[in-house]
């Protein structure tokens, strides 16, 4: 008894633990609570401070029901307000806060975006609210990518017509005008007005340096340039001596249309490009060049959907997870080298690809799959999957938990190149890694009201599963294994609950179908998408997946996921969404500061 | 007939299969074996009449006759199938009652249930049930009457937390924030109040946040010390997950297993 008494007093005193398994079994807690002052260090206590006014270890909130309801939010008083002005000019109500359930009884927290100093509130992220979200997904639909190797082929062996760097300038310069609605081959078209157009274009990507040297800068999206020297080099070797171009359909064409629009568009400007510069008429080889432009040698963003989804080509549902992992450009200007390596030689290095890797899953994978596809597409815009994608968007939780991971492989991990994709050696990584999240959760109640839901909850430990296992390993495989893992298993036994309408339904489906490679059965996890049969029904999952590709391409220290031609495409400075920086652009667009294309203003009335 | 086992005095027989519901050897593991046991009796902590069990539910007037959808089954000629012969019809079912449902929302913090428990006790103890499980909430839809019934020991007995766990039939929002500053769980349409003079938790409104005629109070929350001995889950300040050696253990073989069996099931050598 008195040893016990003596024991505590020095526990007390001196915060000191003794290396005794009861102590680690018994006493957990006890020994737990000796560092909290530990946990108030961390990056995400201070953001949660900031983002709450309060201790972010505190369970209460005093203030709950006395905030002033949706008036502490000025967004939601302009709301009102606008509201009111509708209903007023067009006799029928619109917005009212006078119906259904009172908002603002808790906090509404304002969002500070990861990695910059803007702070925003949450209505500015929705997807209808936020033009850049609605440009990111407007220019990846607007893409279509066209080899021509085929072209210059048919027209030099069938239609005997010579092709040299000269013929392919004038090809360009004249696709920069059919793009733009210009007519070249007939007297008496219609054109379109080129301001209404202006972010139409086509430009070219090849890996040799003599055909780059040979064609006009303007046309040429330039990889030494935009890529580090090893990424570039990657690159470089797996497009060869293609040329491939690479066609912008104006967003205001696929707003009209639909993102099937893009490459029928991109195909007729391209035929008439040819037809134009090569002086052809209606022989047959021009029928032949349709043929290539339209299906041979081209390249959609994504793939038809089945008939209950009814999608054409280049819309959300249909992209592939490794193609969005090649529209994802953060972590280009870094050197192309397997991620443990950097990790044990200088954490401060391996810093940047995780901040890069959550960059792009943050802001591009998590927006498109719970945003855009499962929030809008599928299931008509509630506003609930919103906060889901502001979880990878903004409070930077995912980097916080990411750099402690990488401060203890830095300290543990040494001479090892890649973690053997083995599932006894993986599994204790991602337990430890993912009982670190649920703990963070436990003991900030202001970040579990910060992530209110279980689908926040699913979207964390999901992408933290996948990206920590595929990071360490570098297979995509053992990351999905992972990442369905987390939730299916550690995080349902651990808390009995897990998201939005048992949302693990798709782990658990999703192990047994892991490793086998047949399209019905499980695929490459590169060629999965949005819309893969079992994954399609609940948000918070495309995260996962998305961060089991990108992580596994950090992982090997690859330059690309699925694609070199879908890469280096998202890599031109000309688009409008920089997709390098895409918590920037959002967070622009929240503080009214991104502009959009396609907006009909050349056209309109005075206003 | 009984709808849920809960006080049952009778043990059924034991056969050669005993299952173990559930590993581990901690109090967070000895917690899920006896919620999802129905062999065990769940502890009763307060008593709440009849009627106000129907004046909580919100479905009918006290007194009101059950609403019917089909005749009695013993009025009925219906074909024959054997498995109707099998399977006794429960009170609800037999009467013809329409289905109903209560549906709970447990906190984050300290629960002494949460969805997953519910569902696995709801299977484990009731018969006639359709069970959703959300991630803070889980609705449990029975033939009127039955839930009625299913219900009382629901809040009567050690699952319910008058503080933590809320009937909600409609706007759930707020199982994972802060408590209020009567350490209560967030209801946006404030169907629960603290009563300071009796320390009771009261409720003011039925499940669907419509204003009751009289208040039903549902007991004392208990004391934090209380709360965690009575969490199903694991926690950081109760009985950290990471130290459950089994359990990580078996959901480890389970993640293993289940994708060697889709892969290669052939490549299954082990000894179960």
């Amino acid at each position: 008894m008195e040893e016990k008494e003596e024991r505590k007093k020095f526990y007390d005193d001196k915060g000191q633990i003794t290396a005794r398994e009861r102590d680690y079994v018994r006493e957990l807690y006890a020994v737990s609570k000796k560092f909290l002052p530990t946990e108030r260090r961390r990056a995400i206590y201070s953001r949660l401070e900031k983002q709450f006014g309060a201790d972010p270890l505190s369970l209460v909130d005093s203030e709950m029901y006395k905030r002033g309801g949706y008036r502490q939010s000025k967004r939601k008083q302009e709301f009102v307000k606008s509201g009111r002005q509708i209903a007023i000019e067009r006799g029928i109500p619109a917005y009212n806060r006078a119906v259904g359930i009172p908002l603002g009884q808790r906090i509404l927290e304002p969002y500070v975006i990861t990695g910059t100093d803007i702070t925003v509130e949450q209505d500015d992220t929705h997807h209808v609210n936020n033009p850049a979200i609605q440009q990111m997904v407007d220019d990846i639909k607007r893409t279509t990518i066209v080899n021509i190797d085929i072209a210059h082929r048919m027209l030099q062996v069938r239609a005997g017509k010579e092709v040299t760097p000269e013929t392919i300038n004038l090809y360009l310069e004249t696709l920069n005008h059919t793009m733009c609605g210009g007519a070249v081959a007939q007297e008496h078209m219609s054109e379109i007005n080129p301001l209404l157009v202006k972010d139409a274009y086509a430009k070219v990507i090849t890996g040799s340096d003599e055909i780059k040297d040979a064609l006009d800068r303007r046309y040429v999206i330039d990889i030494d340039r935009l890529f580090h020297p090893t990424r570039a080099e990657q690159l470089k070797k797996a497009l060869g001596n293609s040329i491939w171009v690479v066609l912008r359909t104006p967003t205001i064409a696929i707003r009209m249309a639909d993102g099937d629009e893009a490459h029928r568009w991109a195909a007729m400007q391209n035929t008439m490009a040819f037809i134009g510069s090569y002086g052809l008429s209606g022989e047959h080889v021009v029928s032949d060049l349709a043929y290539s432009f339209k299906h041979a040698r081209v390249v959609n963003m994504g793939n038809k959907m089945w008939y209950q989804r009814m999608r054409g080509r280049n819309e959300p549902g249909g992209f592939p997870d490794g193609y969005i992992c090649d529209f994802i450009q953060s972590e280009r200007d870094l050197p192309a080298r397997p991620f443990l390596e950097v990790s044990e030689e200088d954490p401060e290095e391996a810093k940047k690809y995780s901040r890069a890797m959550y960059e792009g899953i943050g802001a591009i994978a998590a927006v498109l799959d719970n945003m855009i596809w499962l929030g809008f597409y599928m299931s008509g815009g509630i506003g609930f999957s919103n906060t889901v994608s502001a979880a990878g968007l903004a409070g930077g939780v995912i980097e916080d938990i990411t750099e402690e991971l990488i401060e203890t492989t830095h300290r543990y991990i040494r001479g090892i190149k890649k973690v053997p994709p083995k599932w006894d050696i993986v599994r204790f990584i991602v337990d430890m890694i993912i009982q670190y999240v649920m703990e963070s959760y436990e003991k900030f109640p202001a970040l579990s009201e910060f992530h209110w839901g279980g689908a926040h909850k699913v979207s964390i430990i999901g992408s933290m599963g996948a990206g920590v296992a595929s990071l360490l390993t570098g297979s995509s495989t053992m990351g999905m294994w992972a990442g369905h893992y987390a939730i299916a298993l550690v995080m349902k036994e651990g808390w009995l609950r897990t998201g939005w309408a048992g949302q693990e339904i798709q782990d658990h489906i999703g192990l047994p179908s892991l490793c086998s490679f047949r399209p019905e059965e499980g695929n490459f996890a590169e060629l999965r998408g949005l819309n893969y049969p079992m994954q399609s029904f609940s948000a918070a999952h495309g995260s996962l997946r998305d961060a089991a590709i990108y992580g596994a391409m950090i992982g090997r220290g690859s330059a690309w996921s699925a694609s070199p031609v879908v890469k280096v495409a998202f890599a031109d400075p000309h688009l409008v969404f920089d997709f390098k920086n895409p918590r920037l652009c959002i967070a622009k667009a929240c503080i009214k500061q991104f502009m959009p294309a396609g907006e009909r203003g050349p056209s309109l009335p005075a206003h | 007939m009984k709808v849920m086992h809960v006080a049952s005095e009778k043990r059924e027989e034991k056969s050669e299969f005993e299952p173990q519901i559930y590993p581990g050897q901690d109090e967070v593991s000895e917690r899920r074996r006896k919620l999802w046991d129905k062999r065990r009796r769940l502890t009763k902590y307060r008593d709440v009449p009849d009627d106000d069990i129907t004046r909580l539910l919100g479905h009918r007037p006290v007194g009101a006759l059950y609403v019917s959808v089909h005749p009695p089954l013993d009025e009925l000629i219906e074909p024959y199938d054997p498995i109707k012969s099998l399977v006794a019809p429960t009170p609800g079912a037999r009467a013809g009652d329409r289905i109903r449902f209560a549906q709970f929302s447990d906190s984050f913090w300290h629960p002494p249930i949460t969805p997953y428990a519910r569902q696995r006790l709801y299977f484990n103890r009731l018969r006639g049930v359709d069970v959703v499980t959300y991630s803070g909430r889980t609705m449990l839809e029975m033939r009127e009457r039955d839930l009625e019934t299913a219900v009382k020991p629901l809040i009567e007995t050690e699952v319910f937390n008058p503080a933590r766990t809320s009937l909600k039939g409609i706007t759930i929002h707020g199982h994972s924030l802060r408590l209020d500053e009567d350490g209560l769980m967030f209801d946006a349409r404030r169907r629960f109040v603290y009563d300071k003079e009796t320390g009771e938790v009261v409720y003011i409104k039925d499940q669907f946040g419509k204003v009751l005629d009289r208040p039903v109070p549902v007991g004392r929350p208990p004391s934090e010390e209380e709360c965690r001995k009575l969490s199903i889950t694991y926690s950081w300040d109760t009985r950290q997950f990471k130290s459950r050696t089994e359990v990580i253990e078996l959901i480890s073989r389970v993640a293993n297993m289940r994708v060697l069996a889709g892969f290669n099931p052939e490549s299954i050598n082990e000894e179960i």
